[in-house]
């Protein structure tokens, strides 16, 4: 079941609604992070590596890892992600395929589907979104993911490998024609 | 069945099952189907892994076709599969199990035993006082450490198997039944444990 290659699709009409009550104030507004985060457009494409120090927002497809330790990731509900995630918070609204370590919380919305595991010690999952897979909330295993050996391989890529923006960095595996564009919107800081 | 929807009953045994828990020692739990809302909350702080199989309605799916136990044994064990990581200590089994057949339902539970620890146990609600449930599994929602309520979404027009105390007992491969509470809601609720070898 947690083999994600073996992910079983499911007609809409499937979806049996899952939630989780949460407080309001542990709420984040997309609307309002986005002004300060960085965005990936909806007609992007990136395959690689991509790490950074500043909040960022998925709305195009990404595969690969994504780190960012100290900074909040989310995935839009157009976004498309089959990779690793690690980060302070995660918010998914759209598609992830792929494990997700949230050293501070991992809220999945009621667009989102995820289909991997979830290390973090505060998970929340709306009415209507779709899960398959883990979520382990035992702190040995959240120190271990943040700290030694569980970490999604997020490797030094030489200077020429890379795109470097403000605070955004991705290491291409596989360049796309978009990846381009997406560099550009990486670069410039887009506020979406 | 029909006259609670979103009701929220006391489920001692469903108590009693998380109640061996303690903030010390690790523990893996199993939803075979989707993830009860509730469920993290209750949960949260302990040491525990959550899995979900999401599985609920492929094995209804399953079960509308006859088969042998033995070819349904390998199509259920991609289903129900953490690739033997840990050993599963308890499996909440909530409106699943009326859903099977027969052969099904055997598969399932010796796919379960496998993969439970030995002082595993699986808890599971089951209908018993209607004829009629409704076409799939529906929803139950944790409220507390003993409160619990069922969401029915779908009207009731399917036949209900009523699986009894001992149907369970004799169908459930490498379980047994250890207790057993009707309900006032009219929904049974079991305790099984893993068979000793």
């Amino acid at each position: 079941m947690f083999d994600r290659n073996k992910r079983e699709t499911h007609d809409e009409s499937d979806s049996i609604p899952t939630s989780e009550t949460r407080e309001s104030e542990e709420r984040f507004d997309t609307q309002n992070r986005a002004r300060e985060a960085a965005v990936i457009g909806p007609s992007i494409q990136i395959n690689g590596d991509l790490s950074g120090e500043e909040d960022l927002i998925i709305q195009g497809k990404v595969s690969g890892t994504i780190q960012l330790r100290e900074k909040s990731l989310t995935v839009g509900t157009k976004g498309q992600v089959d990779a690793s995630v690690l980060a302070h918070s995660i918010i998914i609204e759209g598609k992830v395929n792929g494990d997700l370590c949230g050293s501070e919380r991992v809220s999945i919305r009621k667009t989102g589907n995820v289909h991997g595991n979830i290390v973090s010690p505060k998970v929340s999952l709306d009415e209507g979104c779709r899960f398959k897979g883990s979520i382990d909330m035992d702190q040995e295993t959240i120190n271990k993911a943040f700290g030694k050996s569980a970490t999604p391989s997020v490797t030094t890529k030489p200077e020429h490998a890379s795109t470097k923006s403000k605070n955004i960095e991705i290491n291409r595996s596989n360049k796309t024609g978009e990846s381009s564009a997406a560099e550009k919107k990486v670069n410039s800081g887009s506020t979406g | 069945m029909q006259g609670g929807h979103g009701e929220p009953f006391t489920s001692p045994l469903f108590y009693e099952s998380m109640a061996r828990f303690d903030h010390t020692t690790r523990h893996v739990i199993l939803e075979p189907g989707s993830v009860s809302p509730g469920i993290l909350a209750l949960l949260q702080g302990r040491r525990c892994r959550l899995l979900v199989a999401d599985a609920a309605l492929a094995l209804n799916r399953l079960s509308e076709k006859p088969q042998e136990t033995e070819f349904l044994l390998h199509q259920v064990e991609p289903l129900i599969n953490d690739a033997g990581v840990e050993k599963i200590d308890t499996v909440l089994c909530w409106d699943l199990l009326n859903y099977l057949s027969l052969p099904l339902f055997n598969a399932f539970t010796a796919r379960l035993a496998a993969i439970m620890a030995p002082s595993g146990m699986l808890h599971a609600y089951i209908h018993s006082a209607h004829n009629v449930m409704p076409r799939r599994p529906q929803r139950y929602s944790v409220l507390g450490d003993d409160l619990v309520a069922r969401f029915d979404h779908d009207p009731p027009e399917r036949k209900a198997p009523r699986y009894s105390y001992g149907d369970l007992d004799k169908h459930a491969s490498g379980l047994r039944v250890a207790r057993s509470m009707l309900l006032r809601n009219g929904i049974q609720e079991y305790l099984l444990r893993v068979k000793p070898e």
